[in-house]
């Protein structure tokens, strides 16, 4: 069997696609039948083949691209740069992270708010009822408004490090969980076989959010990111990644 | 048995854990974020955990404010 494998730049600095004879299906009944040989078969195949990549590749450089102006403070940030994850391979690249929707720290937000508005509207209230204001009520509410600034800095930074990640090799899911403990979930991309999205009820259809379930070959059935905003341009990203990595290219 | 120096040994026990339990609360978060930027290093990491140093530093301060008045 003749060996054929091209390099076809897609675009010079970041893609580029490899096509190898191994990966490209003969089948000797359609030479057959067509009357042509198998040089010219190979050769029309090879045609084919990296349009349908370029095609794909293009499409998923799209979907990437719409995250590509974000911060690390964004919800969704491709190519990010100033992360790198434990155990990272030199050939690995983090193509995109991407967290909750920022409304959903909303709730602890207006909690804390709350609580800062008790700890101020406690002092007119007192003297309305006629209760002396004494040193235990100021402590008091010197301690709900540290708790309540607490509560949002908590807020903050567990949205933060609520980190989901794709990189060119494998999918990160990293987890708060509790008051000190943590998970780290990965699946490889081959080992992906499906994901689905879900909407978040009225909340999520107002702010477009959702959940995205990936569904993987391994002993870990499902990952589940919860809230994520624009879930179905992740999803399209993820299937795109997913088909490429099935065809055997590479993307960096 | 003194029932005022009673009210205010009380006083600054509930105060003196409720402060202490929000300076474990923020020295936990710190921890944790230590044990998280190695799995996920990120730029900020050493950032945030800087200002939590700052902010349990103010709620230290804080708390022993909260305890004086609470005998005041």
């Amino acid at each position: 069997m003749d060996r054929v494998s091209g390099v076809i730049p897609l675009r010079k600095d970041k893609v580029a696609v490899e096509i190898k004879e191994e990966d490209i299906v003969i089948d000797d009944n359609i030479i057959e039948n067509k009357r042509m040989d198998r040089r010219s078969y190979v050769n029309q195949l090879k045609s084919e083949r990296p349009m349908l990549s370029s095609h794909k590749v293009e499409t998923f450089r799209r979907g990437l691209d719409r995250f590509k102006n974000g911060s690390l403070f964004s919800h969704a940030y491709s190519y990010p740069s100033g992360i790198e994850l434990d155990g990272q391979e030199s050939k690995e690249k983090i193509i995109l992270i991407f967290r909750s929707h920022q409304i959903t720290i909303l709730p602890k937000f207006l909690t804390s708010v709350l609580l800062i508005l008790v700890a101020f509207l406690v002092y007119p209230f007192l003297s309305f009822v006629n209760v002396k204001v004494t040193g235990v009520i100021f402590a008091f509410s010197l301690l709900c408004i540290l708790v309540a600034i607490t509560n949002i800095i908590f807020a903050v930074i567990s949205w933060f490090y609520h980190l989901n990640i794709i990189t060119t090799e494998r999918i990160v899911d990293v987890d708060f969980l509790g008051i000190n403990s943590y998970r780290v979930s990965e699946a490889r991309i081959e080992k992906i076989e499906d994901v689905s999205i879900a909407n978040a009820g009225v909340w999520g259809a107002m702010f477009n959010y959702g959940s995205i379930k990936i569904q993987t070959a391994g002993t870990q059935v499902f990952f589940e990111f919860t809230e994520i905003r624009d879930p179905g341009m992740i999803q399209d990203i993820l299937r795109d990644l997913m088909e490429l990595k099935a065809q055997g290219i590479e993307v960096d | 048995m003194d029932l005022t120096l009673f009210n205010k040994i009380i006083t600054l026990t509930i105060t003196g854990v409720l402060f202490l339990f929000l300076v474990m609360w923020i020295f936990i978060l710190k921890l944790r974020i230590g044990a998280l930027d190695r799995v996920v290093k990120t730029a900020q990491g050493k950032v945030f955990q800087g200002c939590l140093m700052i902010w349990l530093l103010i709620c230290l301060v804080g708390g022993i404010i909260g305890m004086l008045l609470s005998l005041a």
